[in-house]
């Protein structure tokens, strides 16, 4: 007897004047366009497709399609190399490479097939019962242990090349598959003008219809296929997209689905994404995702060489592949005698057909007839082989044993309707007795399944249903039904009923999950052991957790449970099925947003020159912000130092483009800024700036900034950077919702205007140089003045604010001229040594004069806790006034805002360590505050902090331990006030 | 002719005619002005008619003067020609009198344009809103998300030709997402000033 698959010298849907060469663990083949990497495999007789997850047992081909569950292999290499990619998805390409997995050193000799040797250990809840103790050796020892042992496939360590991207549709229908009910469905939606889209896995349509040799209209299926097709193609409003899988449904009837733009070549063509991500809304959606064959079960059942009976029939018509030269056919129904018909009529021989029951329904042909012997009333026992299988033992109901010789037993023990995106939905699949399988229940609104996925099998059920399900989705969808609504003839088929065969005689070892290794015994043992929920047997077994999700595995799993539980199936019921159904590569999620396009990158006007001049950037939100701007040679410490000293000593320039920006226009814009800050605002005189804060509604400090009184109704508010878009939305809902009856608008003006700050003991001479002719003299521009002005045609404003303590002015332009402006300046102070500064000398000035930051608004701190508790007036009401009243925002024993410095200068302090009050045997309950802000200080001369203790200023001159644990460092310092240079102010006054 | 002081925020991109007849036309317009139309409490109405425009949402109003793109209830965002640092928002302050207030925004935006027949496949790339020919008759505005960039859309015929207005911070961003997104079809990526 010859053994294993070979090409049939005719038939199939393949083009046998290509020939495609590809590669196999290393061995050359040949292969077919429009052969998979299964059929190729077969046909070149491969029946060893990977070792098994647990035992590293043989394994072979099962089926045909998306739920396969052995034949998974690495495909490409180097960077491309994709791990658990299914042989039966797989097209080939001209020197595709592919891989078995799970094996060492060889697919044929593992020697980790050791393991099965030790199957009775590796039961159930192995891992939780084996590595309990002792408790050490979890991460050194067992955690590598297993992760060597466990998992499928190697990941590529290399950055994929390929690109992968998203896609949004709308539809009115949605039709998932493009089986007959599928097509139907999708055909006759489309003929009343609705919006139809259609998505098929494969890379051709038809569904089943591709596999079988029906007729449809007295002519092959096929023709009808075909014909659909092009009908559906030729409208405006339909649109077919194959390789593309639905892959999750979510709620308002969101689809989402995957294209596998350039898996079927080797590399994507230029600008190809690999793979897209389509993010579909339907109105209607409709399931037409057809049914998976169900194996059987019996001994040693995945035994290369045990097969679906549909996938049998299905490499025989569709790839023109005899998976094996002598098929014995196991069955429950009448759908496995179709596979023998199928062998036959290719001139293969069957050896036996094995038939659960004793009766058939109304067949075809006559097996008899063909010369099949049938076995009536017979189980399986178990299979015979080591490496593939060799023969089947049977049982009858007298218990009389034949062994059957074979190379392949094709078993069919039922239909699975499809019910994973529909259980997605959020509704549970209800068991039908008659067909011996979960069918959909309710459907959410706005979607619904037809044919064989609601367990419809009959052609004629699925081309009427279809048409059916098309007519009232688009009708629900608003398009009134103008099709023919002539649904094609079929030849009538009278089904018998399916034997309802779980466990039955078995002997050996018998996998219900394939992929995982879970056998009968396993979901027995978990049973026995409490774990008599579905959804904790699965978790316990690892029962339909592998990447295939169970697709063959499930109802049997749930059968033998049943058994063992004494319950019915029905009471039993299945998991939640969860996206996605297929396995998606990351990428795919990620599409466009990695690497650099991770989040988009936010530029101030004066990036360039930043750029330009050699500054190293951080991320600010989404903003580039010019960190520092190091010398040659200089590291950041040096180069903050360095930056900070001179704005003391002379002048600097730092971009602030980042501040928020509002402009606020009305009558009433004044009393709405009294109603945000805590502090006046109807006084402000135009042509004056006011610090303020605003508190949330719960009494905490929100954000803080300066607002300027630009006109009579008109003012320009700066915010934190941080806080720019919130409290736009803040201002907003208070206006919309809050106080609907003030006159003010407001908008965002951030990008309007670039700014940057000019500090410095020079900065006055600077600014008059920068601006010939404008006066910026106290008189004109005092402290907290601002001016508006024009020169050379640029507008200009000028803040007389001060951040840094020195004297300083925020100098505002359009953004196009922000790079004119800069160098302006920047030119106008080469005399004094003008610097660019960046984020870190600003903490530094920042620090050092105790003005409070992010570190400091932390949505945590009262404004008494920040010093400015006098500021929020008592005369009018503002946000956040009324809660932050409440006791414990006022409690005397809160930590405040001071400042801190090392006892010892040669230490060095970090944020976030706590303070206490003794030197060791600290831990959190005796902490009596925290440090926020910390640098090492050019003015101070060592290293000082803004922390916040308890009792604040009147610690002032005391000793405190500085305890940061993540180091293990301990810090003798001593409280002092937060303004540690120029307390008095008299620098920024000039 | 355009002070070359002054900066764009694409000036730092490379643009390339295509060597064939493109799928896509991606322009970098310059020398619009824009500014946001704000109407005083309860005066929407009166300013709209002031300025000529509509008060419906969704949908662009073209004056000779301008074209107003609605944002929100009695707001709009105001386009013109002139360039940037023209007069543009001092006349629409000025029509507008008491019933609003306009904020200079010329510099905070920029206007990028797609053009051809493939820019509905482009745009889905990133924009979650149905812009099927059916639901976007010409002068449709949205103002949505696309590459996590805010971005105002106009569209202004049915080539089609869309505007897409974005902050000027986001605008390099926003212009690699979509020449990326256009990168499967020929394109054609240029500067069109009309200052």
């Amino acid at each position: 007897m010859s053994v294993g698959g070979k090409r049939l010298d005719q038939g199939g849907a393949i083009d046998r004047q290509r020939t495609v060469e590809f590669t196999f663990d290393g061995v050359s083949y040949n292969g077919h366009q429009g052969d998979t990497l299964a059929s190729a495999l077969l046909a070149n007789g491969v029946r060893l497709f990977g070792r098994s997850f647990k035992y590293h047992r043989p394994r072979g081909l099962l089926g045909i399609g998306f739920e396969e569950p052995n034949a998974l292999v690495e495909l490409r290499s180097g960077a491309r190399a994709e791990p658990n990619t299914r042989a039966t998805g797989i097209e080939i390409f001209d020197g595709m490479e592919a891989k078995s997995q799970n094996r060492f050193p060889s697919l044929a000799f593992d020697l980790l097939g050791v393991n099965q040797l030790f199957g009775r250990f590796f039961t159930a809840g192995f891992y939780y019962k084996t590595f309990m103790w002792p408790a050490g050796f979890w991460e050194p020892v067992y955690e590598k242990l297993i992760r060597r042992a466990a998992g499928l496939g190697t990941a590529s360590r290399e950055s994929d090349p390929d690109h992968y991207e998203h896609s949004h549709a709308h539809c009115d229908v949605l039709v998932v598959g493009t089986g007959p009910a599928g097509l139907m469905a999708a055909l006759t939606a489309a003929q009343t003008g609705a919006r139809v889209m259609v998505l098929e896995d494969r890379a051709w349509v038809g569904g089943m219809l591709a596999f079988e040799d029906q007729k449809i209209e007295g002519a092959p299926a096929q023709t009808w296929v075909d014909a659909t097709l092009h009908q559906l193609q030729s409208m405006d409003n339909v649109r077919v997209m194959t390789r593309t899988t639905a892959v999750g449904v979510y709620d308002g009837n969101v689809v989402v689905g995957l294209q596998r733009v350039a898996d079927h070549v080797a590399e994507p063509g230029l600008g190809d994404p690999r793979q897209r991500l389509w993010i579909l809304r339907a109105k209607q959606t409709i399931f037409a995702t057809g049914s998976i064959e169900r194996p059987m079960l019996f001994g040693n059942n995945d035994l290369p060489g045990v097969m679906l009976a549909s996938a049998v029939r299905g490499y025989v018509h569709r790839f023109a592949v005899t998976p094996g030269r002598a098929v014995v056919i196991v069955t429950t129904n009448d759908d496995g005698y179709n596979t023998a018909f199928a062998l036959h009529e290719a001139g293969e021989p069957v050896v036996a057909i094995v038939d659960a029951r004793d009766k058939s329904g109304e067949l075809a042909k006559d097996p008899s007839t063909l010369g099949i012997k049938v076995y009536r009333g017979s189980l399986p026992v178990k299979a015979v082989g080591w490496q593939s299988v060799k023969g089947l033992v049977i049982e009858n109901a007298q218990q009389q044993r034949t062994t059957i010789d074979c190379d392949c037993i094709a078993v069919s023990g039922g239909f699975n309707p499809d019910v994973n995106l529909y259980s997605q939905t959020g509704h549970a699949p209800v068991w039908n007795e008659s067909i011996a399988a979960f069918v959909p229940g309710d459907h959410r609104s706005g979607s619904q399944s037809v044919g064989a996925c609601n367990g419809d099998f009959s052609l004629a059920d699925c081309l009427s249903a279809g048409a059916a399900s098309g007519a009232s989705a688009a009708a629900v969808a608003g398009f009134a039904s103008s099709a023919s609504g002539a649904v094609p003839s079929v030849r009538g088929e009278h089904p018998g009923t399916i034997a309802a065969v779980w466990l039955g005689r078995s002997e050996g070892k018998v996998f219900v999950d394939l992929q995982n290794d879970v056998t009968a015994q396993d979901v027995t043992l978990a049973e026995q052991e409490g774990y008599v929920s579905v959804e904790h047997t699965k978790r316990y077994t690892t029962l339909g957790m592998a990447t295939d999700q169970g697709k063959t595995a499930n109802v049997n799993g749930i059968a033998v449970l049943a058994a063992a539980r004494g319950q019915a199936i029905a009471d039993v019921g299945t998991t939640r099925y969860r996206p996605p159904t297929v396995p998606v590569a990351i990428g795919a999620f990620a599409g466009h947003e990695r690497g650099k396009n991770f989040q988009p990158i936010r530029k101030t006007a004066f990036h360039a020159w930043h750029e330009k001049n050699g500054a190293v950037f951080v991320e600010a939100g989404q903003w580039l912000r010019a960190r520092h701007y190091p010398l040659p040679g200089e590291d950041i410490m040096a180069a903050l130092k360095r930056e900070a000293k001179m704005v003391r000593e002379s002048v600097g320039m730092c971009d602030v483009s980042t501040l928020g920006k509002i402009e606020i226009f009305g009558p009433d814009a004044a009393e709405f800024l009294n109603r945000l800050y805590i502090n006046n605002w109807l006084k402000l005189p135009i042509g004056k700036a006011r610090y303020g804060v605003m508190l949330r509604e719960d009494g905490y400090v929100y954000d803080d900034g300066t607002t300027s009184r630009l006109g009579e109704n008109h003012f320009f508010m700066t915010t934190t950077t941080a806080n720019a878009a919130g409290v736009l939305a803040h201002m907003d809902y208070h206006s919309q919702v809050v106080w609907p009856d003030l006159d003010v608008v407001f908008c965002s003006a951030t990008e309007q205007w670039c700014g940057f700050a000019l500090a410095g003991p020079n900065s006055r001479t600077v600014l008059e140089k920068a601006l010939p002719g404008v006066d910026v003299g106290d008189e004109v521009l005092p402290f907290m003045g601002v001016l508006s002005t024009e020169v050379d045609g640029m507008p200009v404003r000028i803040f007389r604010i001060s951040f840094s303590g020195e004297l300083a002015y925020e100098v505002n332009v359009p953004w196009g001229y922000g790079v004119a402006a800069w160098e302006r300046f920047f030119a106008a102070g080469q005399e004094h040594g003008i610097i660019a500064y960046g984020t870190e000398a600003l903490t530094v000035l920042r620090i050092e004069k105790g003005h409070a930051a992010g570190q400091e608004l932390d949505g945590r701190t009262t404004a008494a806790d920040l010093g400015m508790g006098r500021m929020a007036s008592k005369t009018k009401s503002f946000i956040g006034q009324p809660m932050s009243q409440r006791a414990g925002m006022t409690a005397a024993d809160r930590p405040s805002l001071v400042g801190i410095k090392v006892v010892d200068s040669s230490q060095r302090l970090r944020g976030g360590a706590h303070l206490f009050d003794r030197i060791d045997g600290v831990d959190s309950r005796g902490s009596i505050g925290w440090v926020t802000s910390v640098t090492d200080s050019p003015a101070v001369g060592c290293w000082i902090a803004l922390a916040f203790i308890k009792g604040g200023s009147e610690q002032i001159g005391k000793r405190f331990y500085a305890h940061y644990p993540l180091k293990d460092e301990v810090v003798e310092v001593e409280v002092c006030s937060p303004h540690f240079f120029d307390p008095d102010g008299e620098r920024l006054r000039g | 002719m355009a002070n070359p002081m002054i900066r764009h925020p694409l000036d730092d991109m490379q643009f390339k005619a295509a060597d064939v007849q493109p799928d896509i036309a991606l322009s970098d317009v310059r020398g619009k002005s824009f500014c946001q139309l704000m109407a005083r409490r309860g005066m929407a109405d009166t300013l709209a008619q002031r300025m000529g425009i509509s008060t419906g949402a969704g949908v662009s109003s073209v004056t000779d003067a301008w074209t107003a793109l609605p944002l929100s209830p009695g707001q709009w965002l105001l386009i013109g020609d002139g360039g940037r640092d023209g007069d543009f928002t001092r006349r629409v302050t000025e029509r507008a009198g008491d019933a609003g207030y306009a904020s200079e925004q010329s510099h905070a935006r920029n206007l990028i344009r797609i053009q051809g027949l493939l820019a509905y496949d482009v745009l889905a790339k990133g924009i979650r809103l149905d812009l099927d020919p059916l639901n976007t008759p010409v002068g449709y505005v949205a103002q949505t998300v696309a590459a996590q960039v805010g971005v105002t859309l106009h569209k202004l015929d049915e080539q089609p030709t869309f505007d897409l207005i974005v902050y000027a911070g986001y605008a390099e961003s926003f212009w690699h997402w979509l020449v990326d997104a256009s990168e499967e079809y020929t394109v054609d990526t240029v500067i069109v000033d009309q200052g």
